[in-house]
């Protein structure tokens, strides 16, 4: 458990990571209008143009308090700064995706490069716990498994910012076992992190949620992943991660199976849903990649944030049974 | 929010997300019957080191496999009844 003081503290970096977003957001409204970093809100009749670079403010509004801790106060300096630099570059190449297309094979390899400052500053523990198994050792295979967990978490991330609030609202949910085990374990640097990103994305989502009036973009997005990613090295909380993000991991994977490989989305041929007068219809093509999306409106034909609910839903159930893992662990 | 019909293909979507859950559970037992348990293991036994990360890396991928399988055909077949 925390300390009285560092109890406050963590009060403290939460609450400032949420004011410090909410105040940047008109800002980076203004900047991505200026930049003309605009997204077109394609799940409206109209279709409005949206400010894109909302992630910009998620991205200050976590790191500026977390960087107030380590540097004024002289902790947990080596972890915030191999998370701050993993940080810079899977937000570098958001923005860089945001600003002009990457090549979808070459994305999740650059985005890979986030877990080398984790690597390099050895700020991990190559014993990660599994269910019914405990404790194993993996000295050679673990840096590796950095590397591939960066690319798949952030992607999984970024492939669930397709509809109004969706993302923000998902991370917010999987980051509550997130929080209530490192907080119960100890894992002091982990359970802060989360606090701050959870401070940032509840502001966030305030002008996120339906209808948007910013968009998180993939600066955003990659962000978020880079950072859950971090809280679960960093946490040893691998398995409780992969749990509490399972339907972030689904909708990632079946797009990329259903589609046959790394593609970029704008390309498809076959959307996954109609849109027709404002609701969300499953497609029925086989041809169609399969998203959460679709399987959410296989239901029932609903309206965007009605499938937001049923995502945050499912994230919630998933939320449970990361809790439930967590005490299926040993050793 | 939905009728009866959708009341159940919710709870499908649960019965899908559980079941996934589950298959990683399963995988997590087997591995920890097939694999000898790692305080048993003799420290610098590089071939057993070796074949762990294969065997488990394998399972893990037969988990993925199962998984998209398993989606699929719970989208197809149940959700959307498509021939």
């Amino acid at each position: 458990m925390l300390s009285p003081q560092l109890n406050t503290l963590s009060v403290m970096i939460f609450v400032s990571a949420f004011i410090i977003t909410l105040i940047l957001i008109p800002l980076v409204k203004r900047l991505s209008s200026s930049m003309g970093a605009m997204g077109y809100d394609v799940h409206k009749p109209d279709k409005p143009l949206i400010p894109k670079l909302g992630g910009l403010a998620i991205f200050l509004g976590t790191l500026t308090p977390l960087a107030a801790v380590a540097f004024i106060f002289n902790i947990y300096t080596t972890v915030f700064l191999a998370y701050l630099l993993s940080a810079i570059i899977a937000s570098s190449i958001g923005l860089v995706e945001d600003l002009r297309e990457l090549n979808p094979i070459l994305k999740p390899l650059l985005i890979s490069l986030a877990g080398l400052p984790i690597i390099l500053f050895g700020v991990y523990s190559p014993t990660p716990e599994l269910p019914f198994i405990g404790q194993t050792r993996m000295f050679l295979v673990y840096p590796l498994l950095i590397i591939a967990g960066y690319a798949v978490l952030s992607n999984a991330i970024n492939s669930t910012d397709v509809l109004n609030g969706s993302m923000a609202l998902m991370s917010i949910i999987a980051l509550i076992p997130l929080i209530v085990i490192s907080y119960v374990r100890g894992e002091y640097e982990a359970f802060i992190i989360s606090l701050t990103l959870l401070g940032s994305l509840i502001a966030f989502l305030t002008q996120n949620k339906y209808p948007s009036k910013i968009f998180a973009g993939n600066v955003g997005s990659l962000f978020v992943g880079a950072t859950i990613a971090t809280i679960a090295i960093v946490g040893k909380i691998e398995v409780a991660a992969i749990i509490a993000l399972m339907p972030q991991i689904m909708n990632e994977f079946h797009i990329i199976f259903s589609i046959g490989g790394l593609k970029s989305a704008r390309y498809l041929a076959k959307r996954p849903v109609e849109v027709r007068n404002g609701m969300l219809y499953a497609s029925r093509d086989r041809d169609s990649p399969v998203t959460l999306v679709r399987l959410i409106t296989a239901i029932q034909p609903m309206t965007e944030p009605m499938v937001v609910r049923y995502m945050a839903m499912l994230s919630a159930y998933a939320a449970i049974l990361a809790l439930i893992t967590q005490f299926l662990l040993i050793g | 929010m939905h009728d009866g019909k959708s009341g159940a293909k919710v709870f499908l979507l649960i019965i899908l997300l559980t079941i996934i859950w589950a298959l990683f559970l399963g995988v997590s037992v087997i591995l920890s019957v097939l694999i000898t348990p790692p305080e048993g293991q003799v420290a610098g036994d590089t071939f057993m080191s070796v074949a762990r990360v294969l065997v488990g890396l394998f399972a893990f991928a037969v988990w993925v496999f199962a998984w998209e399988r398993l989606t699929e055909f719970w989208l197809y077949k149940i959700m959307l009844r498509v021939e």
